[in-house]
């Protein structure tokens, strides 16, 4: 277990420096920030002492490893379209974008999960193809249009629920369920077919022959067994899940992180563009670094070995 | 219960089963059990052997209803202490299994749960027949760890299946089977998986078992050696009948369906079930030709093909089982006597 | 080799993408009017059917008067050149990367490993902001992006299968007979990773055109007055209200071509190895 998690944590921690390195990549390659901080009426000696401040006059290496000392020290510097720092820029977005993702995600996992039992427990009838058959529709419709649609129809039509914004929970259901159908999609056909090769197993064979009650068998053993591949999976999807915000934010108007990362495109907010997707990967892969230690304690096999 | 039955001290008794799975949506029918009948007493052991194929091991899971996919039990009867199998409803079948009959599959290292600990799955039928639950569940199941032979059961209650070798599983999953104190055990290939030296441990466990519950054993076998060293009666199956059923002693000495013949004259000397060895990796001898398809079976005898006595008979006509001697009959129509 | 195992013809992949496909490649050819020409005076007409339509617009018009079917047709040879480039230029990185790491093994399997892990950590369409923002919106960043997305599924996937064809006993013998490395990575392994290949690609050319759509859509990708779908959905949009058609139209393409490419690969799948079943 404790080489496990070293080996872990040594890959999460070269991931890490792969992002930082890849991040600060784009971010010489957006064009020069000296321009972003002096104002147009500043001279070139003014220039070059903000350059000495920023430490560009030295090799590239040097700058990386500068840039890297910032980050670690929490300095990912301005915000040009709201001239703050950008940490404080994203941190008044974040609750926003962790309500709706939570909401989605706890969507997907759910009915994910349950519609996955119920397709793998009544194989080849009518439910399970109408599953399979929604969730590869699910898995080829872009977000957006999902979102577009769902806004026509409910907003538009029935006017049952507002076309964008947040505040009740009325705003959170139309993007929340936008937001899950893709891992919901890709949760129930894992679970399907992870409970239906569980369900053929031998121990299940077993526990059979021993007697015991269907209920128990599925619910207690078969079940556990399968959401092995899920758990693995729900890591994966809940980045996935991140991605699609930046797009449902967009199409809601929900003011989150994803709907500051497109305008910040579109006012050339280069830092915040940067610092954001810097942040969100190393959450993600902290994330998922504690997904493995999950399962440490679902698979006594991994628990002891 | 009760029934006559039970007086003669007949505990199973398998009538003109019938088995087959459909494939491929009901294209492809393979009939993998075809009137099998044979008669069990309390405490004795029977072997089933036969070639991979032969109906062995679904005859067993018959018995259960435990049936793979597509599987259906087209006739016939399982009778258990009077009770038919066949026809019983499957909350009152569910009952009778690892409480009255008990079953251990081919592979320990599979039928266990990897994420449960041995302890709690040794449990679980004494938990779901008998409501146990508690200090006396686990003083009784650890009390069983120690009737199977696990040295230190405390210990092992608490570990699970990744942590122990073959031998320790197939000793767990005997607990399991024997917990709740079963008329009827089947083993199905209970030496395949197991090396050499623990195969033989495990042998004498079964024995040792039996002796002290009094148990029917049912052995499903490719092995002649294990059938000459724990069966009281042997079953000879071919494509899903019954060739040749005989005391052991009998079907060694005196085998009379050409089948039997072939599959002992591979066996080096002639020789009294006593000597021979127990040795799982030593296959099912070979015989020449190929086993018959079960879902194309011919209108005649299915081992005809590659039967050196067969005529024209043998291949347009079903042998019936014929007696020759007190518990010992061939479906022949050329039986040796 | 294994086209004999095909079984039944794929009819329903087929029927969804056939249409996609002649427009894709004839499109100027079945225009029914300039996708371009600008009519002030009919914009928003709804589709032909409807109260107000114009048989002349089969499915309408958008907000600019210009002809919503000739711009679906002209947004197909745009999404598809697009898509399909990128994600052959990302398989030929890919499976490089895939087999050289998955062959010689050691510290170049490790460099390419964790680039491959860097990519996963970042959500696709983060990557391609950031990418955005190193390059600035257009075509470019829309191929760089799906370039960069989906080679490192082609390498994961092929590394995982080069690394069991290398302890094939031909391999070995090939070793023993002299042959240099790239011989055997492009006479012995590379062959034996077709079906992976072909898989992959139709269930990625799916997956690329809808982030294609979705790069399009938040405004970094194919700009106006180009017509590609995600931006028909983009514009479309802003009119949901009285000109429900744009958007509609525009997600049915593409859901009917993504459609298309998933189903054609699950099938390609059970058909050439359902051995890859994780794929």
């Amino acid at each position: 277990m404790v080489s496990f998690f070293l080996h872990r944590l040594r890959l999460a921690l070269i991931t890490i420096f792969g992002v930082t390195l890849l991040v600060f990549i784009a971010a010489r390659l957006s064009g020069d920030v000296v321009y972003t901080l002096v104002d147009a009426s500043a001279g070139q000696e003014e220039i070059d002492k903000m350059r000495r401040q920023l430490d560009l006059d030295k090799p590239v290496w040097l700058q990386y490893i500068s840039y890297v000392g910032h980050v670690a020290r929490g300095d990912f510097g301005r915000s040009i379209r709201y001239q703050r720092p950008v940490v404080e820029v994203i941190a008044e977005r974040i609750q926003k974008t962790v309500q709706l993702g939570l909401a989605a995600f706890a969507v997907a996992v759910s009915l994910g999960i349950s519609l996955g039992i119920l397709a793998a427990r009544t194989r080849g009838s009518l439910i399970d193809r109408a599953a399979r058959t929604l969730a590869v529709l699910a898995q080829s419709m872009p977000h957006f249009w999902i979102g577009i649609m769902a806004i026509l129809i409910f907003a538009v039509i029935l006017r049952w629920l507002p076309t964008s914004g947040s505040g009740t929970w009325q705003h959170l259901v139309m993007p929340a369920l936008t937001l899950a159908t893709f891992p919901m999609a890709a949760i129930m056909r894992i679970t399907r077919s992870s409970m239906l090769e569980t369900l053929d197993a031998e121990y299940v064979k077993f526990l059979r022959v021993k007697g015991l009650a269907e209920r128990l068998i599925v619910w207690k053993h078969a079940l556990r067994n399968a959401l092995i591949p899920v758990v693995a999976l729900s890591g994966i999807q809940l980045g996935n899940l991140l991605g699609g915000a930046v797009i449902v934010e967009t199409v809601f108007s929900w003011p989150g992180l994803g709907n500051l990362m497109v305008e910040s495109i579109v006012s050339r907010d280069y830092p915040v563009i940067q610092s954001g997707v810097l942040m969100i990967a190393v959450f993600l892969i902290t994330l998922n670094f504690l997904v493995d230690l999950v399962f440490g304690v679902i698979d006594p096999r991994i628990r002891y070995n | 219960m009760g029934g006559t039955s039970t007086k003669d001290g007949v505990l199973l008794e398998v009538r003109d089963l019938e088995m087959s799975i459909f494939a491929d949506g009901g294209n492809r029918i393979v009939r993998a059990v075809n009137g099998l009948s044979f008669t069990l007493r309390r405490g004795r052991t029977m072997g089933i052997i036969g070639e991979s194929g032969s109906g062995k091991s679904m005859t067993s899971l018959s018995i259960l209803r435990l049936l793979p996919r597509g599987a259906r039990i087209l006739g016939g009867q399982v009778l258990f202490d009077g009770r038919d199998l066949v026809s019983l409803a499957e909350r009152d079948l569910r009952r009778m299994r690892g409480r009255h009959i008990a079953m251990i599959l081919q592979d320990p290292m599979v039928s266990l749960d990897p994420l449960y600990r041995v302890g709690d799955q040794v449990a679980e039928p004494l938990r779901t027949h008998q409501g146990m639950g508690g200090d006396a569940l686990r003083a009784r199941v650890i009390e069983l760890l120690g009737a199977v032979g696990i040295p230190a059961p405390e210990s092992r209650f608490n570990q699970y299946p990744h942590q122990m070798s073959g031998g320790m599983l197939q000793r767990i999953v005997g607990a399991a089977a024997i917990s709740c104190g079963p008329e009827l055990l089947i083993a199905d290939e209970p030496t395949t998986a197991l090396d050499p030296t623990v195969q033989a441990q495990y042998l004498d466990l079964l024995e040792e078992l039996q002796q002290r519950t009094g148990l029917a054993l049912i052995v499903i076998t490719h092995d002649l050696g294990v059938a000459a060293r724990l069966c009281d009666d042997v079953i000879v199956m071919y494509a899903g009948r019954a060739a040749e059923k005989a005391p052991v002693r009998t079907l060694f000495e005196r085998p009379a369906h050409p089948y039997t013949q072939a599959l002992l004259s591979t066996l080096p000397g002639r020789r009294a079930p006593d000597d021979i060895k127990v040795d799982a990796h030593k296959r099912l001898p070979t015989i020449e030709g190929q086993p018959p398809d079960l879902a194309a079976l011919p209108p005649g005898c299915p081992f005809a093909p590659r039967c050196p006595r067969a005529d024209a008979k043998c291949r347009t006509e079903m042998p019936p089982e014929v007696s020759l001697a007190t518990d010992h009959s061939a479906a022949c129509w050329y039986p040796t006597t | 080799m294994t086209w004999r195992s095909l079984r039944r013809f794929p009819w329903i992949p087929v029927l969804l993408l056939a249409p996609v496909v002649i427009c894709g490649i004839a499109g100027p050819l079945l225009y029914p009017h300039d996708p371009t020409v600008v009519n002030l005076l009919a914009p928003r007409k709804p589709p032909a059917w409807l109260a107000g339509g114009d048989p002349a617009f089969l499915l309408g018009t958008d907000h600019f008067g210009r002809d919503l079917l000739s711009r679906l047709i002209e947004g197909a040879r745009v999404t598809l050149m697009v898509a399909v480039l990128g994600v052959v230029v990302a398989a030929v990185i890919g499976i490089t990367a895939g087999m050289v790491a998955g062959y010689f093994g050691g510290w170049i399997d490790n460099v390419v490993m964790r680039i491959v892990d860097v990519k996963m950590s970042i959500p696709t369409i983060l990557l391609t902001i950031l990418i955005g923002s190193a390059f600035g919106g257009g075509l470019v960043t829309i191929i760089c992006s799906i370039i960069f997305v989906f080679w490192a599924d082609y390498a994961r996937v092929i590394r995982g299968e080069t690394l069991s064809l290398r302890e094939r006993g031909y391999v070995a013998l090939a070793k023993v007979a002299n042959c240099s490395h790239v011989r055997i990575l492009l006479r012995h392994i590379l062959p034996n990773l077709f079906a992976t290949c072909m898989v992959l690609f139709s269930l990625q050319l799916g997956r690329a055109l809808i982030v294609e759509a979705a790069i399009t859509f938040i405004g970094l990708g194919i700009q106006p007055p180009a017509s590609a779908w995600g931006l028909l959905i983009a514009e479309g949009r802003n009119y949901l209200a009285t000109a429900w058609w744009i958007p509609t139209f525009a997600g049915l393409a593409i859901t009917m071509t993504v459609l298309g490419t998933n189903l054609l690969g699950d099938w390609l799948r059970d058909a050439l190895d359902p051995k890859l079943r994780q794929l």
